[in-house]
Protein backbone atom coordinates (compact mmCIF):
# COMPACT_ATOMS: atom_id res chain seq x y z
CA UNK A 1 0.00 0.00 0.00
CA UNK A 2 2.75 2.37 0.99
CA UNK A 3 4.64 1.64 -2.23
CA UNK A 4 1.49 2.18 -4.34
CA UNK A 5 0.85 5.50 -2.61
CA UNK A 6 4.41 6.57 -3.25
CA UNK A 7 4.08 5.60 -6.91
CA UNK A 8 0.88 7.64 -7.19
CA UNK A 9 2.55 10.60 -5.58
CA UNK A 10 5.49 10.30 -8.02
CA UNK A 11 3.08 10.09 -10.93
CA UNK A 12 1.27 13.20 -9.80
CA UNK A 13 4.54 15.07 -9.42
CA UNK A 14 5.64 14.08 -12.93
CA UNK A 15 2.38 15.17 -14.60
CA UNK A 16 2.41 18.74 -15.92
CA UNK A 17 0.60 21.02 -13.55
CA UNK A 18 -2.53 22.41 -15.13
CA UNK A 19 -2.19 26.10 -15.75
CA UNK A 20 -4.59 28.15 -13.70
CA UNK A 21 -7.13 29.61 -16.10
CA UNK A 22 -7.52 33.32 -15.53
CA UNK A 23 -10.87 35.03 -15.65
CA UNK A 24 -11.54 37.15 -18.72
CA UNK A 25 -10.87 40.26 -16.65
CA UNK A 26 -7.53 38.93 -15.38
CA UNK A 27 -6.54 37.93 -18.89
CA UNK A 28 -7.32 41.40 -20.23
CA UNK A 29 -5.33 43.05 -17.44
CA UNK A 30 -2.35 40.82 -18.18
CA UNK A 31 -2.62 41.33 -21.91
CA UNK A 32 -2.81 45.09 -21.54
CA UNK A 33 0.22 45.07 -19.24
CA UNK A 34 2.04 42.94 -21.80
CA UNK A 35 1.34 45.35 -24.63
CA UNK A 36 1.85 48.60 -22.77
CA UNK A 37 4.54 47.74 -20.25
CA UNK A 38 6.33 44.71 -21.68
CA UNK A 39 5.07 42.40 -18.94
CA UNK A 40 5.49 38.77 -20.11
CA UNK A 41 3.06 37.06 -17.72
CA UNK A 42 0.41 36.66 -20.42
CA UNK A 43 2.79 34.49 -22.47
CA UNK A 44 1.86 31.56 -20.20
CA UNK A 45 -1.57 31.59 -21.81
CA UNK A 46 -0.43 31.79 -25.43
CA UNK A 47 0.88 28.86 -27.48
CA UNK A 48 3.46 29.18 -30.25
CA UNK A 49 2.15 28.69 -33.75
CA UNK A 50 3.71 26.08 -36.03
CA UNK A 51 6.22 28.57 -37.45
CA UNK A 52 7.17 31.02 -34.74
CA UNK A 53 7.11 31.75 -31.06
CA UNK A 54 4.44 33.30 -28.88
CA UNK A 55 6.88 36.12 -28.15
CA UNK A 56 7.04 37.04 -31.83
CA UNK A 57 3.27 36.82 -32.15
CA UNK A 58 2.62 38.94 -29.06
CA UNK A 59 5.22 41.35 -30.40
CA UNK A 60 2.86 42.23 -33.25
CA UNK A 61 0.51 43.83 -30.72
CA UNK A 62 3.35 45.49 -28.82
CA UNK A 63 4.79 47.03 -31.94
CA UNK A 64 1.42 48.06 -33.35
CA UNK A 65 0.42 49.77 -30.12
CA UNK A 66 3.35 52.15 -30.12
CA UNK A 67 3.57 52.72 -33.87
CA UNK A 68 -0.14 53.43 -34.26
CA UNK A 69 -0.15 56.06 -31.51
CA UNK A 70 3.12 57.60 -32.69
CA UNK A 71 1.52 57.92 -36.14
CA UNK A 72 -1.47 59.68 -34.59
CA UNK A 73 0.82 62.19 -32.86
CA UNK A 74 2.60 62.75 -36.18
CA UNK A 75 -0.62 63.21 -38.13
CA UNK A 76 -1.86 65.73 -35.58
CA UNK A 77 1.45 67.61 -35.48
CA UNK A 78 2.99 67.53 -38.97
CA UNK A 79 4.78 70.87 -38.63
CA UNK A 80 6.29 69.96 -35.28
CA UNK A 81 7.44 66.67 -36.80
CA UNK A 82 9.14 68.58 -39.60
CA UNK A 83 10.69 71.04 -37.16
CA UNK A 84 12.16 68.39 -34.89
CA UNK A 85 13.10 65.86 -37.57
CA UNK A 86 12.17 62.18 -37.65
CA UNK A 87 14.56 60.99 -34.99
CA UNK A 88 13.85 63.58 -32.30
CA UNK A 89 10.13 63.64 -33.05
CA UNK A 90 9.91 59.84 -32.98
CA UNK A 91 11.68 59.62 -29.62
CA UNK A 92 9.50 62.40 -28.25
CA UNK A 93 6.29 60.78 -29.50
CA UNK A 94 7.28 57.39 -28.07
CA UNK A 95 7.88 59.10 -24.74
CA UNK A 96 4.44 60.68 -24.94
CA UNK A 97 2.83 57.33 -25.74
CA UNK A 98 4.56 55.79 -22.74
CA UNK A 99 3.55 58.53 -20.29
CA UNK A 100 0.09 59.31 -21.63
CA UNK A 101 -1.99 56.18 -22.26
CA UNK A 102 -5.09 57.04 -24.25
CA UNK A 103 -8.11 57.50 -22.03
CA UNK A 104 -10.56 58.44 -24.75
CA UNK A 105 -12.55 56.07 -26.93
CA UNK A 106 -11.72 58.27 -29.86
CA UNK A 107 -8.08 58.52 -30.96
CA UNK A 108 -8.89 62.00 -32.25
CA UNK A 109 -8.00 63.39 -28.82
CA UNK A 110 -4.99 61.22 -28.08
CA UNK A 111 -2.40 63.91 -28.71
CA UNK A 112 -4.31 66.62 -26.86
CA UNK A 113 -1.91 66.64 -23.92
CA UNK A 114 1.20 67.02 -26.07
CA UNK A 115 1.89 70.75 -25.44
CA UNK A 116 1.86 70.24 -21.66
CA UNK A 117 4.00 67.10 -22.02
CA UNK A 118 6.52 69.10 -24.03
CA UNK A 119 6.55 72.00 -21.56
CA UNK A 120 7.53 69.64 -18.78
CA UNK A 121 9.87 67.50 -20.87
CA UNK A 122 13.40 67.31 -19.46
CA UNK A 123 14.71 67.05 -23.04
CA UNK A 124 12.62 69.59 -24.93
CA UNK A 125 11.14 71.70 -22.12
CA UNK A 126 13.93 74.25 -22.36
CA UNK A 127 13.13 74.79 -26.06
CA UNK A 128 9.97 76.72 -25.39
CA UNK A 129 9.11 77.15 -29.05
CA UNK A 130 8.55 73.38 -29.32
CA UNK A 131 5.58 73.31 -26.93
CA UNK A 132 4.24 76.51 -28.50
CA UNK A 133 4.27 75.00 -32.00
CA UNK A 134 2.35 72.06 -30.53
CA UNK A 135 -0.14 74.48 -28.92
CA UNK A 136 -0.73 76.17 -32.25
CA UNK A 137 -1.26 72.87 -34.05
CA UNK A 138 -3.62 71.67 -31.32
CA UNK A 139 -5.65 74.87 -31.62
CA UNK A 140 -5.88 74.41 -35.40
CA UNK A 141 -6.92 70.76 -34.99
CA UNK A 142 -9.57 71.78 -32.48
CA UNK A 143 -10.87 74.51 -34.76
CA UNK A 144 -11.19 72.04 -37.63
CA UNK A 145 -13.88 69.94 -35.96
CA UNK A 146 -15.21 72.36 -33.34
CA UNK A 147 -18.96 72.57 -32.92
CA UNK A 148 -20.95 74.08 -35.77
CA UNK A 149 -22.73 77.36 -35.15
CA UNK A 150 -24.34 80.14 -37.10
CA UNK A 151 -21.94 82.76 -38.45
CA UNK A 152 -22.86 86.36 -37.73
CA UNK A 153 -23.03 88.51 -40.85
CA UNK A 154 -23.56 92.22 -41.37
CA UNK A 155 -27.12 91.73 -42.58
CA UNK A 156 -28.09 90.08 -39.31
CA UNK A 157 -26.27 92.76 -37.32
CA UNK A 158 -28.04 95.53 -39.20
CA UNK A 159 -31.35 94.16 -37.94
CA UNK A 160 -30.53 96.17 -34.81
CA UNK A 161 -30.96 99.95 -34.96
CA UNK A 162 -27.56 101.65 -34.75
CA UNK A 163 -28.49 103.35 -31.48
CA UNK A 164 -28.63 99.92 -29.81
CA UNK A 165 -25.33 98.60 -31.09
CA UNK A 166 -23.64 99.73 -27.91
CA UNK A 167 -25.71 97.19 -25.98
CA UNK A 168 -24.66 94.30 -28.16
CA UNK A 169 -22.56 91.48 -26.71
CA UNK A 170 -20.59 89.51 -29.29
CA UNK A 171 -20.50 85.73 -29.22
CA UNK A 172 -17.30 84.14 -30.60
CA UNK A 173 -17.69 81.21 -32.95
CA UNK A 174 -17.17 77.95 -31.01
CA UNK A 175 -14.04 77.28 -33.06
CA UNK A 176 -12.33 80.52 -32.00
CA UNK A 177 -9.43 80.34 -29.56
CA UNK A 178 -6.78 82.88 -28.53
CA UNK A 179 -3.16 82.02 -28.00
CA UNK A 180 -0.37 84.14 -26.58
CA UNK A 181 3.07 82.88 -27.54
CA UNK A 182 6.29 83.99 -25.93
CA UNK A 183 8.58 82.67 -28.65
CA UNK A 184 8.65 83.00 -32.42
CA UNK A 185 6.86 79.64 -32.73
CA UNK A 186 4.33 81.18 -35.11
CA UNK A 187 7.07 82.39 -37.48
CA UNK A 188 8.67 78.94 -37.35
CA UNK A 189 5.32 77.25 -37.98
CA UNK A 190 4.49 79.58 -40.87
CA UNK A 191 7.87 79.11 -42.57
CA UNK A 192 7.64 75.33 -42.37
CA UNK A 193 4.02 75.38 -43.50
CA UNK A 194 5.15 77.19 -46.64
CA UNK A 195 8.06 74.75 -47.12
CA UNK A 196 10.53 77.46 -46.19
CA UNK A 197 13.52 77.56 -43.90
CA UNK A 198 12.39 78.31 -40.34
CA UNK A 199 14.05 81.14 -38.43
CA UNK A 200 16.19 80.31 -35.43
CA UNK A 201 14.11 79.93 -32.29
CA UNK A 202 13.94 83.08 -30.22
CA UNK A 203 12.16 84.53 -27.21
CA UNK A 204 10.04 87.55 -28.13
CA UNK A 205 10.26 90.94 -26.41
CA UNK A 206 6.49 91.22 -26.66
CA UNK A 207 4.26 88.20 -26.87
CA UNK A 208 2.70 87.04 -30.16
CA UNK A 209 -1.05 87.31 -29.96
CA UNK A 210 -2.85 84.84 -32.22
CA UNK A 211 -6.43 84.02 -32.96
CA UNK A 212 -7.34 80.60 -34.37
CA UNK A 213 -10.76 79.83 -35.77
CA UNK A 214 -12.52 77.98 -38.56
CA UNK A 215 -13.26 80.18 -41.53
CA UNK A 216 -15.85 78.23 -43.47
CA UNK A 217 -14.35 74.77 -43.19
CA UNK A 218 -10.70 75.79 -43.00
CA UNK A 219 -8.82 76.23 -39.72
CA UNK A 220 -7.20 79.66 -39.84
CA UNK A 221 -4.66 81.54 -37.75
CA UNK A 222 -3.98 85.28 -37.72
CA UNK A 223 -1.76 87.48 -35.54
CA UNK A 224 -3.56 90.25 -33.69
CA UNK A 225 -2.25 93.64 -32.63
CA UNK A 226 -2.28 94.32 -28.91
CA UNK A 227 -5.39 96.50 -29.12
CA UNK A 228 -7.43 94.10 -31.22
CA UNK A 229 -6.42 91.18 -28.98
CA UNK A 230 -7.51 93.14 -25.91
CA UNK A 231 -10.85 93.97 -27.49
CA UNK A 232 -11.40 90.36 -28.56
CA UNK A 233 -10.58 89.03 -25.11
CA UNK A 234 -13.01 91.46 -23.50
CA UNK A 235 -15.70 90.78 -26.07
CA UNK A 236 -15.34 87.06 -25.42
CA UNK A 237 -16.13 87.74 -21.75
CA UNK A 238 -19.48 89.27 -22.79
CA UNK A 239 -18.51 92.95 -22.44
CA UNK A 240 -20.99 95.00 -24.52
CA UNK A 241 -19.82 96.91 -27.55
CA UNK A 242 -20.08 100.39 -25.96
CA UNK A 243 -17.77 99.28 -23.14
CA UNK A 244 -15.42 97.74 -25.70
CA UNK A 245 -15.21 101.12 -27.41
CA UNK A 246 -14.34 102.73 -24.08
CA UNK A 247 -11.57 100.17 -23.51
CA UNK A 248 -10.22 100.83 -26.99
CA UNK A 249 -10.29 104.54 -26.22
CA UNK A 250 -8.16 103.97 -23.14
CA UNK A 251 -5.80 101.77 -25.09
CA UNK A 252 -4.97 104.39 -27.74
CA UNK A 253 -6.24 107.63 -29.29
CA UNK A 254 -9.71 108.29 -27.90
CA UNK A 255 -11.03 110.30 -30.82
CA UNK A 256 -10.76 107.40 -33.29
CA UNK A 257 -11.60 104.63 -30.81
CA UNK A 258 -15.14 103.98 -32.04
CA UNK A 259 -13.92 103.81 -35.61
CA UNK A 260 -11.15 101.37 -34.68
CA UNK A 261 -13.54 99.21 -32.65
CA UNK A 262 -16.03 99.19 -35.53
CA UNK A 263 -13.19 98.21 -37.88
CA UNK A 264 -12.22 95.24 -35.73
CA UNK A 265 -15.84 94.17 -35.52
CA UNK A 266 -16.21 94.36 -39.29
CA UNK A 267 -13.08 92.26 -39.73
CA UNK A 268 -14.32 89.63 -37.29
CA UNK A 269 -17.70 89.44 -38.98
CA UNK A 270 -16.13 89.24 -42.43
CA UNK A 271 -13.87 86.39 -41.33
CA UNK A 272 -16.63 84.39 -39.65
CA UNK A 273 -15.14 84.72 -36.17
CA UNK A 274 -18.46 85.50 -34.49
CA UNK A 275 -21.58 83.42 -34.26
CA UNK A 276 -24.05 85.89 -32.78
CA UNK A 277 -24.67 89.27 -31.17
CA UNK A 278 -27.02 89.57 -28.24
CA UNK A 279 -28.55 92.58 -26.55
CA UNK A 280 -27.02 92.78 -23.10
CA UNK A 281 -29.36 94.76 -20.93
CA UNK A 282 -32.68 93.07 -21.43
CA UNK A 283 -33.89 90.31 -19.21
CA UNK A 284 -34.97 88.31 -22.22
CA UNK A 285 -32.03 88.44 -24.54
CA UNK A 286 -32.75 88.49 -28.16
CA UNK A 287 -30.35 86.59 -30.35
CA UNK A 288 -29.83 87.29 -34.00
CA UNK B 1 -32.16 54.95 -21.88
CA UNK B 2 -34.90 54.03 -19.46
CA UNK B 3 -34.18 52.23 -16.24
CA UNK B 4 -36.31 49.40 -17.50
CA UNK B 5 -34.14 49.07 -20.56
CA UNK B 6 -31.04 49.22 -18.39
CA UNK B 7 -32.25 46.34 -16.23
CA UNK B 8 -32.68 44.18 -19.26
CA UNK B 9 -28.91 44.11 -19.62
CA UNK B 10 -28.48 41.56 -16.90
CA UNK B 11 -30.76 38.94 -18.34
CA UNK B 12 -30.81 37.27 -21.67
CA UNK B 13 -34.06 37.00 -23.59
CA UNK B 14 -35.01 33.39 -24.24
CA UNK B 15 -35.28 34.21 -27.94
CA UNK B 16 -33.79 37.36 -29.41
CA UNK B 17 -36.42 39.55 -31.01
CA UNK B 18 -36.53 38.77 -34.71
CA UNK B 19 -35.18 41.66 -36.72
CA UNK B 20 -35.36 41.97 -40.47
CA UNK B 21 -32.14 41.14 -42.24
CA UNK B 22 -30.38 44.32 -43.40
CA UNK B 23 -30.87 44.83 -47.13
CA UNK B 24 -28.33 43.79 -49.71
CA UNK B 25 -26.28 46.87 -50.65
CA UNK B 26 -24.06 45.65 -53.45
CA UNK B 27 -20.40 46.67 -53.72
CA UNK B 28 -19.00 49.51 -51.64
CA UNK B 29 -15.83 51.06 -50.30
CA UNK B 30 -14.56 52.22 -46.96
CA UNK B 31 -15.08 56.00 -46.88
CA UNK B 32 -11.71 57.75 -46.62
CA UNK B 33 -11.05 61.50 -46.47
CA UNK B 34 -8.57 61.26 -49.33
CA UNK B 35 -11.47 60.39 -51.65
CA UNK B 36 -13.98 63.01 -50.47
CA UNK B 37 -13.48 65.40 -53.38
CA UNK B 38 -13.60 62.68 -56.04
CA UNK B 39 -16.75 61.19 -54.55
CA UNK B 40 -18.53 64.52 -54.45
CA UNK B 41 -17.30 65.66 -57.86
CA UNK B 42 -17.64 62.46 -59.85
CA UNK B 43 -20.37 60.31 -58.27
CA UNK B 44 -18.21 57.19 -58.71
CA UNK B 45 -19.87 53.85 -59.50
CA UNK B 46 -19.82 52.65 -55.91
CA UNK B 47 -23.05 51.28 -54.44
CA UNK B 48 -22.47 52.34 -50.84
CA UNK B 49 -19.86 53.52 -48.35
CA UNK B 50 -18.78 52.30 -44.96
CA UNK B 51 -17.88 55.22 -42.67
CA UNK B 52 -15.64 54.78 -39.63
CA UNK B 53 -17.96 55.93 -36.84
CA UNK B 54 -15.26 57.54 -34.69
CA UNK B 55 -14.11 59.79 -37.54
CA UNK B 56 -17.47 61.52 -37.32
CA UNK B 57 -18.03 61.38 -33.56
CA UNK B 58 -16.72 64.91 -33.31
CA UNK B 59 -18.40 68.20 -32.43
CA UNK B 60 -18.74 69.58 -35.97
CA UNK B 61 -16.86 70.88 -38.98
CA UNK B 62 -16.09 69.64 -42.46
CA UNK B 63 -16.05 65.83 -41.92
CA UNK B 64 -19.66 65.83 -40.74
CA UNK B 65 -20.75 68.20 -43.50
CA UNK B 66 -19.14 65.97 -46.11
CA UNK B 67 -20.64 62.85 -44.58
CA UNK B 68 -24.07 64.49 -44.80
CA UNK B 69 -23.51 65.24 -48.49
CA UNK B 70 -22.31 61.73 -49.29
CA UNK B 71 -25.18 60.28 -47.27
CA UNK B 72 -27.59 62.23 -49.46
CA UNK B 73 -26.27 60.28 -52.47
CA UNK B 74 -25.22 56.87 -51.13
CA UNK B 75 -26.32 54.40 -48.47
CA UNK B 76 -23.97 54.52 -45.48
CA UNK B 77 -23.03 51.88 -42.94
CA UNK B 78 -21.40 53.01 -39.68
CA UNK B 79 -18.39 50.90 -38.76
CA UNK B 80 -16.85 51.48 -35.34
CA UNK B 81 -13.51 50.54 -33.84
CA UNK B 82 -13.98 51.48 -30.18
CA UNK B 83 -17.14 49.79 -28.95
CA UNK B 84 -14.91 47.30 -27.11
CA UNK B 85 -17.76 44.83 -26.92
CA UNK B 86 -15.66 42.13 -25.23
CA UNK B 87 -13.96 44.33 -22.64
CA UNK B 88 -14.53 43.64 -18.97
CA UNK B 89 -14.44 47.39 -18.36
CA UNK B 90 -17.78 49.21 -18.20
CA UNK B 91 -19.00 50.75 -21.42
CA UNK B 92 -18.16 54.38 -21.98
CA UNK B 93 -21.52 56.12 -21.67
CA UNK B 94 -20.17 59.05 -23.67
CA UNK B 95 -19.13 56.72 -26.46
CA UNK B 96 -22.51 55.00 -26.67
CA UNK B 97 -24.28 58.35 -26.55
CA UNK B 98 -22.09 59.70 -29.32
CA UNK B 99 -22.67 56.59 -31.41
CA UNK B 100 -26.42 56.90 -31.01
CA UNK B 101 -26.37 60.59 -31.88
CA UNK B 102 -24.33 59.93 -35.01
CA UNK B 103 -26.71 57.14 -36.01
CA UNK B 104 -29.62 59.54 -35.58
CA UNK B 105 -27.90 61.97 -37.94
CA UNK B 106 -26.65 59.49 -40.53
CA UNK B 107 -29.49 56.96 -40.48
CA UNK B 108 -27.08 54.17 -41.45
CA UNK B 109 -28.30 50.96 -42.99
CA UNK B 110 -26.67 49.24 -40.00
CA UNK B 111 -24.05 49.78 -37.32
CA UNK B 112 -21.08 47.46 -37.02
CA UNK B 113 -18.01 47.02 -34.85
CA UNK B 114 -15.59 44.23 -34.00
CA UNK B 115 -15.63 41.17 -31.79
CA UNK B 116 -12.72 42.31 -29.65
CA UNK B 117 -11.78 44.55 -26.76
CA UNK B 118 -9.71 47.72 -26.86
CA UNK B 119 -8.64 48.21 -23.24
CA UNK B 120 -9.47 48.02 -19.55
CA UNK B 121 -9.05 50.36 -16.57
CA UNK B 122 -10.07 53.40 -18.56
CA UNK B 123 -7.30 52.93 -21.11
CA UNK B 124 -7.85 52.53 -24.84
CA UNK B 125 -5.08 50.83 -26.80
CA UNK B 126 -6.81 51.72 -30.07
CA UNK B 127 -6.29 48.18 -31.28
CA UNK B 128 -8.63 45.26 -31.89
CA UNK B 129 -7.45 42.87 -29.20
CA UNK B 130 -8.07 39.09 -29.10
CA UNK B 131 -10.35 37.23 -26.74
CA UNK B 132 -10.29 33.65 -25.50
CA UNK B 133 -13.11 31.64 -27.02
CA UNK B 134 -14.56 30.37 -23.76
CA UNK B 135 -18.03 29.96 -22.29
CA UNK B 136 -17.20 32.71 -19.80
CA UNK B 137 -16.23 35.15 -22.56
CA UNK B 138 -19.27 34.18 -24.59
CA UNK B 139 -21.67 34.84 -21.69
CA UNK B 140 -19.94 38.17 -21.09
CA UNK B 141 -20.11 39.30 -24.70
CA UNK B 142 -23.70 38.14 -25.07
CA UNK B 143 -24.74 40.35 -22.13
CA UNK B 144 -22.83 43.30 -23.59
CA UNK B 145 -24.36 42.87 -27.05
CA UNK B 146 -27.81 42.87 -25.44
CA UNK B 147 -26.90 46.07 -23.62
CA UNK B 148 -25.77 47.84 -26.79
CA UNK B 149 -28.72 46.61 -28.82
CA UNK B 150 -31.14 47.74 -26.12
CA UNK B 151 -29.48 51.14 -26.01
CA UNK B 152 -29.31 51.65 -29.75
CA UNK B 153 -32.71 50.11 -30.34
CA UNK B 154 -31.42 47.93 -33.17
CA UNK B 155 -29.41 44.77 -33.80
CA UNK B 156 -25.72 45.42 -34.34
CA UNK B 157 -23.29 43.73 -36.71
CA UNK B 158 -20.01 42.28 -35.40
CA UNK B 159 -16.86 41.53 -37.37
CA UNK B 160 -14.30 38.79 -36.84
CA UNK B 161 -10.89 40.39 -36.33
CA UNK B 162 -7.42 39.33 -37.42
CA UNK B 163 -5.55 37.86 -34.48
CA UNK B 164 -1.89 37.08 -33.93
CA UNK B 165 -2.14 35.12 -30.69
CA UNK B 166 -4.66 32.63 -29.41
CA UNK B 167 -5.28 31.55 -25.87
CA UNK B 168 -4.58 27.97 -24.87
CA UNK B 169 -7.65 27.74 -22.65
CA UNK B 170 -10.11 28.56 -25.45
CA UNK B 171 -12.67 25.78 -25.44
CA UNK B 172 -14.28 26.37 -28.83
CA UNK B 173 -13.17 27.60 -32.25
CA UNK B 174 -13.81 31.21 -33.24
CA UNK B 175 -16.59 30.26 -35.66
CA UNK B 176 -18.47 28.40 -32.94
CA UNK B 177 -18.16 31.45 -30.69
CA UNK B 178 -19.55 33.68 -33.45
CA UNK B 179 -22.35 31.24 -34.18
CA UNK B 180 -23.40 31.10 -30.54
CA UNK B 181 -23.14 34.85 -30.22
CA UNK B 182 -25.42 35.55 -33.14
CA UNK B 183 -27.85 32.83 -32.05
CA UNK B 184 -28.13 34.18 -28.51
CA UNK B 185 -28.26 37.90 -29.31
CA UNK B 186 -29.70 38.25 -32.78
CA UNK B 187 -26.69 40.29 -33.84
CA UNK B 188 -25.55 39.96 -37.45
CA UNK B 189 -22.08 39.12 -38.69
CA UNK B 190 -19.63 41.07 -40.77
CA UNK B 191 -17.44 38.39 -42.29
CA UNK B 192 -13.99 39.77 -43.00
CA UNK B 193 -12.58 37.34 -45.53
CA UNK B 194 -9.06 38.70 -45.20
CA UNK B 195 -9.20 38.42 -41.42
CA UNK B 196 -10.23 34.78 -41.71
CA UNK B 197 -7.25 34.18 -44.00
CA UNK B 198 -4.87 35.99 -41.61
CA UNK B 199 -6.12 34.26 -38.45
CA UNK B 200 -6.24 30.83 -40.11
CA UNK B 201 -2.61 31.15 -41.15
CA UNK B 202 -1.50 32.54 -37.79
CA UNK B 203 -3.28 29.81 -35.84
CA UNK B 204 -2.80 26.85 -38.14
CA UNK B 205 -6.36 26.04 -39.07
CA UNK B 206 -8.21 25.70 -42.35
CA UNK B 207 -9.99 28.90 -43.39
CA UNK B 208 -12.61 26.80 -45.18
CA UNK B 209 -13.53 25.27 -41.84
CA UNK B 210 -14.25 28.78 -40.56
CA UNK B 211 -16.43 29.53 -43.56
CA UNK B 212 -18.32 26.27 -43.09
CA UNK B 213 -18.76 26.89 -39.37
CA UNK B 214 -20.55 30.24 -39.51
CA UNK B 215 -24.34 30.24 -39.92
CA UNK B 216 -25.00 31.23 -43.51
CA UNK B 217 -28.10 33.27 -42.81
CA UNK B 218 -26.40 35.64 -40.32
CA UNK B 219 -23.68 37.12 -42.52
CA UNK B 220 -24.72 40.51 -43.89
CA UNK B 221 -21.41 41.98 -45.02
CA UNK B 222 -18.03 40.97 -46.38
CA UNK B 223 -14.78 42.85 -45.98
CA UNK B 224 -11.96 42.36 -48.45
CA UNK B 225 -8.49 43.79 -47.77
CA UNK B 226 -4.77 43.26 -48.16
CA UNK B 227 -2.15 42.23 -45.63
CA UNK B 228 1.57 41.79 -45.01
CA UNK B 229 2.89 38.25 -45.17
CA UNK B 230 5.92 37.63 -42.95
CA UNK B 231 6.11 33.90 -43.74
CA UNK B 232 5.89 32.91 -40.04
CA UNK B 233 2.80 35.03 -39.49
CA UNK B 234 0.59 37.48 -41.37
CA UNK B 235 -0.11 41.03 -40.25
CA UNK B 236 -3.42 42.57 -41.22
CA UNK B 237 -2.20 45.90 -42.53
CA UNK B 238 -5.08 46.84 -44.83
CA UNK B 239 -2.54 48.61 -47.00
CA UNK B 240 -2.33 46.45 -50.11
CA UNK B 241 -4.34 44.86 -52.89
CA UNK B 242 -6.46 41.84 -52.06
CA UNK B 243 -4.23 38.81 -52.71
CA UNK B 244 -5.14 35.77 -54.81
CA UNK B 245 -5.68 33.48 -51.81
CA UNK B 246 -8.18 35.94 -50.32
CA UNK B 247 -9.99 36.19 -53.66
CA UNK B 248 -10.26 32.38 -53.55
CA UNK B 249 -11.69 32.55 -50.05
CA UNK B 250 -14.10 35.23 -51.25
CA UNK B 251 -15.31 32.77 -53.89
CA UNK B 252 -15.78 30.12 -51.23
CA UNK B 253 -17.59 32.63 -49.01
CA UNK B 254 -19.94 33.60 -51.82
CA UNK B 255 -20.70 29.96 -52.47
CA UNK B 256 -21.64 29.44 -48.84
CA UNK B 257 -23.26 32.78 -47.93
CA UNK B 258 -24.70 33.85 -51.30
CA UNK B 259 -25.03 37.51 -52.28
CA UNK B 260 -23.68 39.57 -49.37
CA UNK B 261 -22.93 43.31 -49.31
CA UNK B 262 -19.21 43.67 -49.92
CA UNK B 263 -16.63 46.39 -49.44
CA UNK B 264 -12.94 46.73 -50.02
CA UNK B 265 -11.18 48.26 -47.03
CA UNK B 266 -7.95 50.23 -47.28
CA UNK B 267 -6.58 51.98 -44.21
CA UNK B 268 -3.05 52.86 -45.25
CA UNK B 269 -1.19 53.60 -48.51
CA UNK B 270 -4.59 54.59 -49.84
CA UNK B 271 -4.53 54.78 -53.65
CA UNK B 272 -6.60 57.16 -55.81
CA UNK B 273 -10.31 56.42 -55.85
CA UNK B 274 -10.17 55.13 -59.42
CA UNK B 275 -7.83 52.32 -58.34
CA UNK B 276 -10.16 51.37 -55.50
CA UNK B 277 -13.10 51.36 -57.88
CA UNK B 278 -11.12 49.10 -60.25
CA UNK B 279 -10.44 46.64 -57.44
CA UNK B 280 -14.11 46.79 -56.50
CA UNK B 281 -14.97 45.90 -60.08
CA UNK B 282 -12.93 42.76 -59.61
CA UNK B 283 -15.08 41.90 -56.59
CA UNK B 284 -18.17 42.45 -58.73
CA UNK B 285 -16.77 40.18 -61.43
CA UNK B 286 -15.86 37.43 -58.97
CA UNK B 287 -19.32 37.58 -57.39
CA UNK B 288 -21.01 37.51 -60.80
CA UNK B 289 -18.90 34.52 -61.80
CA UNK B 290 -19.76 32.59 -58.61
CA UNK B 291 -23.38 33.64 -58.16
CA UNK B 292 -24.59 34.27 -61.67
CA UNK B 293 -28.28 35.23 -61.68
CA UNK B 294 -28.54 35.19 -57.88
CA UNK B 295 -26.46 38.37 -57.77
CA UNK B 296 -28.71 40.26 -60.16
CA UNK B 297 -31.75 39.04 -58.25
CA UNK B 298 -30.32 40.30 -54.93
CA UNK B 299 -29.47 43.66 -56.48
CA UNK B 300 -32.97 44.09 -57.85
CA UNK B 301 -34.63 43.67 -54.43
Amino acid sequence: MAMAAAKDAKKRAAAPRPRPVPSLGELQERFQAAVMAGDDAVLDLIPDNSRTTRTVLLGVYRHAYVSRLVDIVGNDHPILARYLGDEVFGAMARGYVKEHPSRNSNARWFSHGLPEFLSSSPVLGSRREVAEIARLERALNDAFDAADAAVLDLARLSAYPPERWGELCLVPHPSAARLDLETNAYAIWRALKEDGEPPAAAELADRERLIVWRNGTMPTVRPLGAEEAMMWDEAAKGVPFSALCELVAIFDAADTAALRAAGYLQTWIGAGMLSAAKLARRRRRRQI
Amino acid sequence: MSLKAHRRVTREPAEPLPEARPPYLGFGLGLRSKHYADILDDDPPVDWFEAISENYMIPGGQPLQILDRIRARYPIVMHGVSLSIASTAPFSKDYLKGLKELAHRVEPVFISDHLCWTGVHGVNLHDLLPIPYTREALDHVVARVHHVQDYLGRAIVLENVSTYVRFAHSDMPEWEFLSELTRRTGCWLLFDVNNVFVSAFNHDYDALEFIAGVPADRVVQFHLAGHEHNMTHIIDTHDALVCDEVWDLYRASLERFGPVSTIIERDDKIPPLAEMVAELDKARAVAAEVLGGRLAKAASH
